[in-house]
């Protein structure tokens, strides 16, 4: 009597209708800008089609290639330091201690506080010329660092930030190392091979199914980092932080330039779409599944 | 059975409502009457309150109309308003910024001419300076709430305990320096400021010389010659290195802050400002107690004629070119400007109104006074023909500025280089951006 297609599609239809209106549309919409000189100030319909000309003009902007580096040089820093961290982390926290359960969440919480803006409001005030740092360094007897106004030390402040949100990624490792079939560790024990050797050659090729997971996501996410230079240092000093995205914001929201700054927006698309079919195409050479695992077994 | 298909019933029907609900939401007359106007500003928590307190009396006194106040911090109201005018969603009474003119009304047609609205508003209670500064090719598109201008402000009481005098002069202002870092030592500066800050005291520098605005909107280009810019850049290198002003990575150590909001402005180390007068407020409500801030004469170089005031409205009331009633929004406008009751309600939230019934009104009540009045003096005293073009606020001439100074002040670029490149490269934005 009921139509079990027609509920099932109604039940599907607000995430259909929002995924429409809010992904799919400014998705396809925002390559169209990128193919016009839109301005944010102006009706859509004075917007001139000029071809790849924003695409061409990215050649000879100085401000965009500094940009370009700087977000490289962020996401080579910042995604290995923060998988490593999170996974040493993960191991420590997978010990059997006492009161366990307090330190995991304890340290998951930064990440749940995360890089909003009240964290990152807080950032700035710690690591200030008189921030919290600098004075502890003072009580301690050094000198204090100037750490939001020096290009190389202000990029890393932001980095920071970014590392102490480790607590997800940490999680993820936490539940990859539960998953380890503890009588692997039993057989390696009865072999003599020692802690690391058993992190090297047990713990390491089985988690990389998370490792790879985490990889995708921080890439992706560290590509889109905003709030932190926005907030603490609005991309300076010398355009040191002055990550892609905000050069994003600012070219439409500041210069109102739409079109250029759709184009910016497709050039970071397309870089972290490189990012992940690479990503995705060495898998095979490099991340264990257990299905292969078994398969292997079977096979002997 | 019967109890799945229920909740499914349940389900499907908070589904549809759902979507019917979010539908509802889509259309633009949703709630909305003829007699209903939208008016958006921004602001702090107090002028919101003064603001529809305003707005309650004039539906007090103007029966049938409602008003809705649309009201925001300013971070973040050019970008809301920006994408309200694109989507034409925008209220049909705006508070925009001067430069903002040329952003959405480059040709005069972008807000509505409110000459053809003058039997409404009284245009006599405002200067011709004011009504000059809200026209675009001769359609009158805003009405100045406040004109400002940037003054010399000074912590009195970090002066007084260095012992050393307020400047008067150019060369005395950079001898302050020198003075207060013998006297105080390393920590205190006689005046802070963004590079946007540097750049509008090196234009009144500049303009105090040339007796011309900096930019020239026809030319597309700066009014100067490259030996003014030259002397922009010794300027910065004279007052940053006589420990007058703070160096670049001094400043840039407490991040991106508001200078109101950094430390040694609270405590009075950093003890100055060139700041408009219409923000001061918000400068000294954030000093520890105790301290004093007083204003400066304005230094004068040799021979200038005008004072290179960068004064014009700070903030205007426009009428959408699209609203349906523009005699109420215009009835709205007179009673926010120039009805002693509206005024009253709105006070000195936005500065001392430029409307001149207005300013009597709040005078005779006793509002105007210390260094709100003082400001006001000092601006009607000073030489002030110059009409400097909202292009030298563009975001792209003023990160310009910043660039370049920027680059010199962390010895990426020597005096010589930025002095050369203020001139070339501040055209070239000019060139690009004068539309």
């Amino acid at each position: 009597m009921y139509n079990n297609k027609l509920i099932g599609s109604m039940y599907v239809t607000p995430f259909i209708i929002g995924f429409l209106l809010f992904t799919a549309f400014p998705f396809i919409a925002s390559f169209v800008l990128s193919l016009t000189d839109a301005r944010l100030q102006d009706q859509l319909g004075a917007a001139n089609f000029t071809g790849l000309a924003n695409y061409g003009e990215m050649a000879g902007d100085a401000t965009f290639q500094k940009s370009l580096g700087v977000t490289f040089f962020y996401v080579f820093v910042t995604v290995p330091l923060k998988l490593a961290f999170a996974l040493l982390i993960a191991v420590i926290l997978n010990f059997k201690l006492r009161g366990i359960g307090f330190f995991r969440t304890a340290f998951y919480l930064p990440s749940i506080l995360g890089g909003s803006v009240a964290i990152a409001v807080v950032w700035r005030f710690v690591f200030a010329g008189d921030g919290l740092i600098n004075q502890a360094f003072g009580v301690l007897g050094f000198g204090g660092i100037n750490w939001l106004g020096e290009p190389d030390t202000a990029m890393f402040s932001i980095v920071l930030l970014r590392l102490w949100q480790f607590g997800s990624a940490m999680v993820v490792f936490l539940a990859g190392l539960k998953a380890i079939p503890e009588d692997l560790y039993e057989a390696a024990d009865i072999d003599g091979a020692s802690r690391f050797k058993q992190f090297w050659m047990i713990t390491l090729p089985l988690l990389t199914p998370v490792l790879f997971f985490n990889f995708i996501m921080q890439i992706v996410q560290a590509f889109q980092e905003f709030n932190g230079p926005y907030i603490i240092t609005a991309g300076g000093p010398l355009k040191s932080s002055y990550l892609l995205p905000l050069m994003i914001y600012e070219e439409a929201f500041k210069y109102f330039n739409l079109g250029y700054s759709s184009a910016l927006s497709w050039v970071l698309f397309v870089i972290i779409a490189i990012f992940t079919a690479v990503a995705f195409w060495s898998q095979k050479h490099w991340v264990f599944y257990a299905q292969e695992r078994d398969d292997n077994k079977g096979g002997h | 059975m019967g109890h799945m298909l229920n909740r499914r019933h349940l389900l499907a029907g908070t589904v549809a409502a759902g979507a019917a609900t979010a539908l509802a939401g889509c259309s633009p007359k949703q709630g909305a009457s003829d007699s209903e106007l939208r008016i958006s500003w921004w602001g702090g928590s107090s002028n919101h309150r003064a603001t529809l307190e305003a707005l309650r009396l004039f539906e007090e006194a103007n029966p049938g109309v409602r008003v809705k106040g649309e009201y925001t911090g300013f971070s973040g109201h050019l970008e809301r308003l920006t994408t309200q005018l694109a989507g034409d969603t925008a209220p049909d009474v705006m508070q925009i910024n001067w430069y903002w003119q040329t952003l959405f009304s480059r040709d005069g047609k972008g807000f509505f001419d409110l000459n053809g609205l003058r039997d409404i508003i009284d245009l006599s209670q405002f200067d011709a300076r004011t009504l000059q500064m809200g026209t675009t090719n001769g359609h009158l598109n805003a009405l100045a709430v406040t004109n400002a201008a940037r003054l010399f402000y000074f912590n009195a009481t970090t002066f007084d305990k260095a012992g050393v005098a307020l400047p008067a002069t150019w060369d005395e202002l950079k001898a302050t320096g020198p003075q207060m870092h013998k006297a105080l030592g390393d920590a205190y500066y006689p005046i802070d400021g963004t590079f946007q800050d540097f750049a509008a005291l090196a234009r009144s520098y500049v303009v105090q010389k040339t007796g011309k605005p900096l930019v020239d909107t026809a030319t597309k280009s700066l009014n100067c010659s490259p030996e003014d810019m030259r002397e922009v850049a010794q300027l910065y290198t004279d007052l940053t290195q006589g420990h007058t002003w703070p160096a670049a990575r001094v400043r840039a150590s407490y991040g991106n802050v508001p200078q109101q909001e950094m430390r040694p402005w609270i405590n009075g180390e950093y003890a100055g400002t060139y700041q408009w007068n219409s923000a001061i407020d918000k400068y000294t409500d954030t000093l520890s107690p105790g301290q004093t801030v007083k204003l400066a004469p304005y230094p004068m170089r040799d021979g200038a004629t005008d004072a290179g005031l960068l004064y014009r409205p700070a903030m205007l009331f426009v009428i959408n070119r699209n609203c349906k009633q523009p005699e109420a929004a215009a009835r709205l406008i007179n009673f926010l400007l120039n009805d002693p009751v509206g005024v009253r309600a709105m006070g000195l939230m936005r500065g001392v109104p430029v409307s001149a019934i207005a300013q009597k009104t709040l005078k005779d009540d006793g509002l105007l006074d210390g260094l709100k009045l003082e400001s006001e003096a000092q601006i009607a005293d000073l030489p002030k023909t110059v009409l400097e073009s909202p292009y030298f606020e563009h975001p792209r001439v003023r990160d310009g500025f910043q660039d370049i100074l920027e680059g010199l002040g962390y010895g990426r670029v020597s005096q010589k280089e930025a002095g050369e490149r203020l001139y070339t490269d501040i055209n070239a934005i000019l060139h690009r951006v004068v539309r």
